[in-house]
């Protein structure tokens, strides 16, 4: 396989060459140091251009200077985010409908554009956006091979894994964690990867721009409780991987995955075990006895560390 | 006498000529306006049927159109091509001036079209087919408007130009 692209690089070819002419300006001049720490870019109509850093959050103005004060931020006008959302929608808005229920475009590279605005709802339900105010361009990250200690853990015999849920407060790594499994279950088995909110596999046209696997299936899109019954019909998988279960018809799919004999690995928010129990949801899921393993994640020692595993068998 | 006679023969040819070029732009103007109508009913498909990108949609419309109407289509589409974050509006109204150039359109036409612009892939789907429609149906009484004044105008042109070489003519000899 050919080597992956290094986050600074994948930030100036595939998330700068989106931006408006005078973000581009501010933030093009950043070393390559500082890309590397960038996690998420937030434009905000009127308010100082921000940069979510791995450890802080800091402010960049016009001359590329970055500071935690933020009046010396540039202040994000209207252009800027017409242009920025111009871009990353190709001048399209009307061929993202999907993504603007969602509430962010994903762009080449699967990168996450998160949209603030204005909802526009029909029955309820909300139909699309306008009047735009926001992005969060989030920068995809693969870290490959961060799995590596939990997939020695998580594996029992004829080479296929426990069923396993991971758990963690939000920004503690789970997706990544979990795309990275995906990655080295899916060269060996048949995975299926239900992506529902297009953050596994992050397509882009259809097609994953992280990489899930040589001989993983994705359904982007897909609610979960639909796509793992798909996925079980049509696709025929092995293992299959899904992100933050934690809704009632999630119940009902699992157990079809486990009565088909499909092992499963998801993962759900929750600090600890207490938590994850005190759901009504999670407490239907235990009580069918569909998990084998809890993974406890933490930021303590950086994103994706291991807190606790535990065996439920 | 016999270069009165070249003399009068040229005025009343380039007047005549004149006259009959007037006619005809009053009845290419129609051609235009009628054909940029079936344009904007395609990128309305391309749109509000195919779902394709707005940069897409423009190519293939510029495909099915034909002069001036395509060169209004395919600058609209260079521009989105040239940099990411050329806006809608912006390629839009290059293409536009583009197309005025040809000078097939009136002010009033180009106005219209211009307004297409304005929302141009920046709305869901329904709100660009209203927005095409709504464009269309202006251009459909641009039309009319064209086709009254071709009715009116075009024999006034076509005979008035060699009347007027005649006329200025006889007050010259």
């Amino acid at each position: 396989m050919s080597s992956k692209p290094a986050v600074p690089e994948k930030i100036q070819n595939q998330i700068i060459p989106y931006l408006a002419p005078k973000i581009k300006g501010c933030i093009a001049n950043l070393p390559s140091a500082q890309l590397d720490q960038l996690e998420e870019i937030r434009l905000r109509l009127g308010k100082p251009l921000s940069l979510h850093m791995m450890k802080s959050e800091m402010f960049l103005g016009e001359s590329g200077k970055l500071s935690r004060l933020a009046r010396e931020g540039y202040i994000v006008t209207e252009d800027d985010v017409v242009r920025t959302l111009a871009a990353v929608s190709g001048n399209s808005v009307y061929a993202l409908e999907e993504e603007l229920k969602r509430g962010f475009i994903t762009i080449r590279g699967g990168h996450r554009v998160g949209l603030a605005g204005k909802t526009i709802l029909e029955g309820g339900q909300i139909k699309s956006m306008k009047e735009f105010s926001g992005l969060a361009i989030r920068v995809a990250r693969e870290l490959p091979g961060c799995g590596n200690t939990l997939m020695g853990r998580i594996m029992a015999e004829r080479g296929r894994p426990h069923n396993t849920l991971i758990i963690s407060p939000p920004r503690c790594g789970k997706t990544t964690l979990l795309r990275d499994l995906a990655r080295q279950l899916g060269d060996e088995l048949n995975v299926a990867v239900i992506d529902e909110r297009s953050e596994l596999a992050g397509c882009f046209r259809g097609e994953p721009q992280l990489d899930v696997g040589a001989k993983s299936d994705v359904l982007e899109g897909c609610p979960k409780a639909l796509g793992i019954g798909m996925a079980i019909r049509a696709l025929a998988p092995e293992v299959l991987i899904t992100d933050e279960i934690g809704r009632y018809e999630d119940v009902e799919a699992v157990e079809e995955c486990l009565n088909a004999g499909v092992k499963i690995i998801s993962t759900a928010h929750a600090k600890d075990m207490e938590d994850l129990k005190r759901r009504p949801v999670m407490q239907e899921i235990f009580k069918q006895h569909s998990f084998e393993m809890v993974v406890i994640l933490s930021r303590r020692k950086g994103p994706g560390t291991i807190e606790k595993l535990i065996r439920l068998d | 006498m016999i270069i009165k006679m070249i003399g009068v023969s040229f005025i009343v040819s380039a007047s005549g000529w004149l006259g009959l070029y007037k006619a005809s732009q009053l009845s290419h103007r129609t051609k235009v306006i009628r054909q940029l109508r079936m344009d904007l009913e395609f990128l309305e498909k391309e749109i509000g049927f195919s779902r394709n990108p707005l940069e897409q949609a423009l190519s293939r419309t510029a495909g099915v159109s034909c002069e001036p109407n395509k060169g209004l289509f395919t600058k609209a589409c260079r521009e989105l091509r040239s940099e990411p974050s050329t806006t809608a509006r912006e390629a839009w109204s290059k293409g536009v001036a583009h197309l005025s150039k040809s000078g097939a359109l009136t002010d009033e036409d180009l106005n219209i079209i211009s307004l297409i612009g304005e929302r141009m892939g920046t709305s869901d789907v329904s709100d660009q087919v209203r927005m095409l429609r709504q464009a269309g149906t202006e251009m459909k009484i641009q039309e009319e408007k064209s086709l009254r004044r071709e009715g009116s105008e075009k024999k006034l042109w076509s005979y008035g130009g060699f009347l007027l070489g005649l006329m200025i003519s006889i007050l010259l000899i």
